[in-house]
């Protein structure tokens, strides 16, 4: 991103041209139920319809039908020891909605590394119950001995 | 004391006799006592009340009683449909729509050529003319598009009317109407919900949990936060003219058409997307209107021919632009045939939720003056809703035709390439002759003795009712303003409670919902002075100092 602000447009040549726009768009997991045609992205709040589509259209080349936008309230919270309540800033929703026929769907990432994890810690625990039936087989004809009392 | 010991007696020795002498036992009918049957129980009975009421007006009156600041629902306007909104417009109205040629279609309007080639022949000169004076003998500088159309519909309509109508009955009968009210007001099908249901379902369910892991006895969760919804939905359409007869049109012959529509099925299954998520609708609080451009009461309650404004599509990027078109019109020809039909079906005492017992016919003609589309609708099914006993087999039907321009342009004062076969199928429409449905009952739930408002006998009544029915068909605001929940309540006393120690005087902190518990009748009737009441000696209450109110029974 580029520190600088926002040009204003001037009529005239030669047009100042930004190479890397102040604006970011963050693409966010749909809601329940959100159709295939539709996307959802987080943006700033300065950043207008128009931008939303100029910004998918010249930078990703990504055809866009309609933008829908509004402005949400951002999380509001309570302060963990003084208890008095804070905001989040505010923030801009963005429903894309792709041409007829065309279709996005959310890359499943985080689920697939949750089951992969899921996997390992499943391992883990495997490998200590296995250890245990071993320990207690070890120790079956001596009941009551403490693990750490060994010949 | 000494008559109530005596009905006391009375009714048990008859309840014991009635208990001794008949061999079968009466049990009350066994009912499911799921959530979904009980739901289905109690649509049914709103049903019924509404099929109670005797009057047209009242039954249009009735359903608005539940909510005082108005019902929710999704605001649809002919003029400004969503993008790509085909499939929605076809699932909320439940219709097929089937794009027919030319000869199906005269065979549906049992089209006669050789007469309408006969009056073709006459029409052509005036029709050539009335349309020249118009297109170029007036200044259109302030005009719209919309408004030149119009101007070139009424011209059309006036010069096939004069033509026609001493030769057809049902022509010279016919009323038309510039620019009337349409309106249509249905609750439709299974959507999933909107995220900020499913939010708050979620969020309910999460709080319920949370009580559960206190309590020493957890109570199960009977929430789905995927449950599908209903969703009422407000038609406004825009008819440039309208003609209206005193019967119906004739059933079309479907058989005809057939079952070419390849995506029926799927819709059938499928639950639907939420509107807020899929269109970024937003729903809104309104009083349900159903209007066909008349009042109840009309003569002329059946619908012939409306002409609507095509409106060119300039809001989508080129390459989308074709497929728009073809989508945009197809929606406008389905939401207005459906939307006429409703209204006019809800004038013969049909409801979105008491199902139609014979279909009813339209016939529509969409156009900007240029091009024209015509469409035939057939409504057979007016159930929509989720709440069926049994699964509705019937769907409503939209034929339509190829666009078709009339003229390509003008030059020396004559028309370019016109195009006459336009004109044979607009007279295909103002031919096709209504009649009467033999052996059919119109209007089956509407009080025979008591058909519209004006028959009422009680005048006070009448008057009442009559301003009360206009008011709220008038969609006006109420006179305060709607209760809200300000952000500073939200944020301190609700999500996070902060002020402790104020007194609990809104209703959220009472456990009320105005928006959703108050009724259409929850205020005070209006004062009357002094000297305009009976003058009576003894205090009679403070009731007496109001005016009477003759809301049904709720």
């Amino acid at each position: 991103m580029s520190t600088r602000w926002y040009p204003i447009y001037q009529r005239g040549n030669p047009q100042l041209r930004v190479f890397l726009p102040n604006f970011w768009m963050k693409l966010v997991r749909p809601e329940h139920k959100q159709p295939e045609n539709i996307v959802r992205f987080i943006t700033p709040t300065q950043m207008s319809d128009h931008d939303i589509k100029q910004y998918l259209e010249k930078i990703y080349k990504v055809e866009v039908a309609s933008v829908k936008s509004k402005i949400k309230e951002g999380l509001i919270k309570r302060q963990r020891f003084r208890g008095y309540i804070i905001k989040e800033p505010d923030y801009r929703e963005a429903m894309i909605t792709l041409p007829p026929g065309q279709t996005f769907k959310f890359p499943d990432i985080s689920t697939e590394k949750e089951k992969r994890d899921d996997d390992e810690i499943k391992k883990f625990q495997d490998a200590a119950s296995q250890s245990f039936d071993k320990f207690k087989e070890m120790n079956k004809d001596r009941p009551g001995v403490p693990g750490w009392f060994s010949v | 004391m000494l008559i109530r010991n005596l009905v006391r007696h009375v009714s048990k020795r008859h309840a014991s006799n009635t208990g001794l002498t008949s061999t079968v036992p009466k049990y009350p009918p066994i009912l499911d006592l799921s959530k979904e049957a009980k739901k289905r129980r109690e649509r049914e009975r709103y049903r019924d009340r509404i099929n109670a009421q005797d009057t047209v007006e009242e039954k249009l009156f009735f359903p608005n009683l539940r909510y005082y600041y108005g019902t929710k629902c999704y605001y649809l306007e002919e003029s400004n449909l969503p993008l790509d909104s085909l499939s929605f417009v076809k699932y909320i109205t439940r219709t097929r729509s089937i794009e027919a040629d030319v000869k199906t279609f005269q065979q549906l309007l049992a089209f006669n050529a050789s007469e309408a080639k006969e009056l073709l022949e006459r029409i052509r000169p005036y029709l050539q003319e009335a349309l020249l004076f118009e297109l170029l003998g007036r200044t259109k500088e302030n005009l719209s598009e919309e408004k030149a159309a119009g101007v070139v519909v009424e011209r059309i309509n006036d010069v096939l009317l004069s033509s026609l109508s001493m030769q057809y009955q049902h022509l010279l009968d016919a009323a038309v109407d510039y620019k009337p009210r349409l309106e249509a007001f249905w609750l439709a099908g299974t959507f999933h919900p909107s995220a900020e249901l499913y939010k708050e379902r979620s969020d309910e369910i999460k709080r319920l949990e949370k009580e559960n892991k206190r309590k020493e006895k957890p109570e199960p969760i009977d929430i789905d936060a995927a449950e599908v919804v209903e969703h009422h939905i407000q038609y406004i359409g825009h008819p440039l003219v309208q003609l209206r007869s005193k019967l119906p049109l004739t059933q079309l012959d479907t058989d005809i058409v057939g079952d070419s529509d390849l995506e029926w099925d799927k819709f059938l299954s499928e639950t639907y997307y939420s509107p807020s998520l899929r269109f970024g609708l937003q729903e809104i609080r309104r009083f349900g209107t159903n209007l066909p451009g008349f009042w109840p009461g009309d003569e002329c309650e059946h619908g012939l021919v409306s002409y609507h404004y095509m409106k060119d599509v300039n809001d989508v990027s080129k390459s989308m632009v074709e497929g728009e078109r073809k989508s945009r019109l197809t929606s406008q020809a389905v939401l207005s045939g459906f939307g006429w039909l409703h209204a006019q079906a809800a004038f013969q005492g049909f409801s979105s939720y008491q199902e139609l017992t014979y279909p009813l016919t339209s016939q529509q003609v969409i156009t900007d003056g240029r091009q024209f589309s015509f469409n035939l609708y057939q409504l057979n099914t007016m159930l929509i809703h989720k709440e069926l006993n049994s699964p509705n087999t019937r769907s409503n039907i939209c034929i339509s035709l190829p666009i078709q321009p009339l003229y390509k342009g003008i030059s020396n004062n004559q028309f370019v390439e016109w195009n006459d076969d336009v004109i044979l199928n607009l007279l295909g429409f103002y031919l096709n002759k209504p009649q009467t449905r033999e052996g059919v009952a119109m209007k089956p739930f509407v009080n025979p003795d008591v058909k519209v408002l004006a028959e009422v006998d009680d005048e006070d009544r009448r008057i009442w009712l009559h301003n009360q029915f206009r008011h709220m068909y008038s969609n006006r605001p109420r006179h305060r303003l709607p209760y809200e929940i300000y952000d500073w309540e939200r944020i301190y006393k609700i999500e996070y409670s902060t002020r402790e120690m104020d007194a609990r005087m809104r209703p959220y902190e009472r456990g009320q919902n105005p928006m959703d518990e108050r009724r259409y009748w929850d205020s005070m009737p209006p004062y009357i002075p002094k000297k305009f009441r009976p003058k009576k000696k003894q205090w009679n209450g403070w009731r007496s100092k109001f005016g009477k109110t003759y809301f049904p029974d709720p």
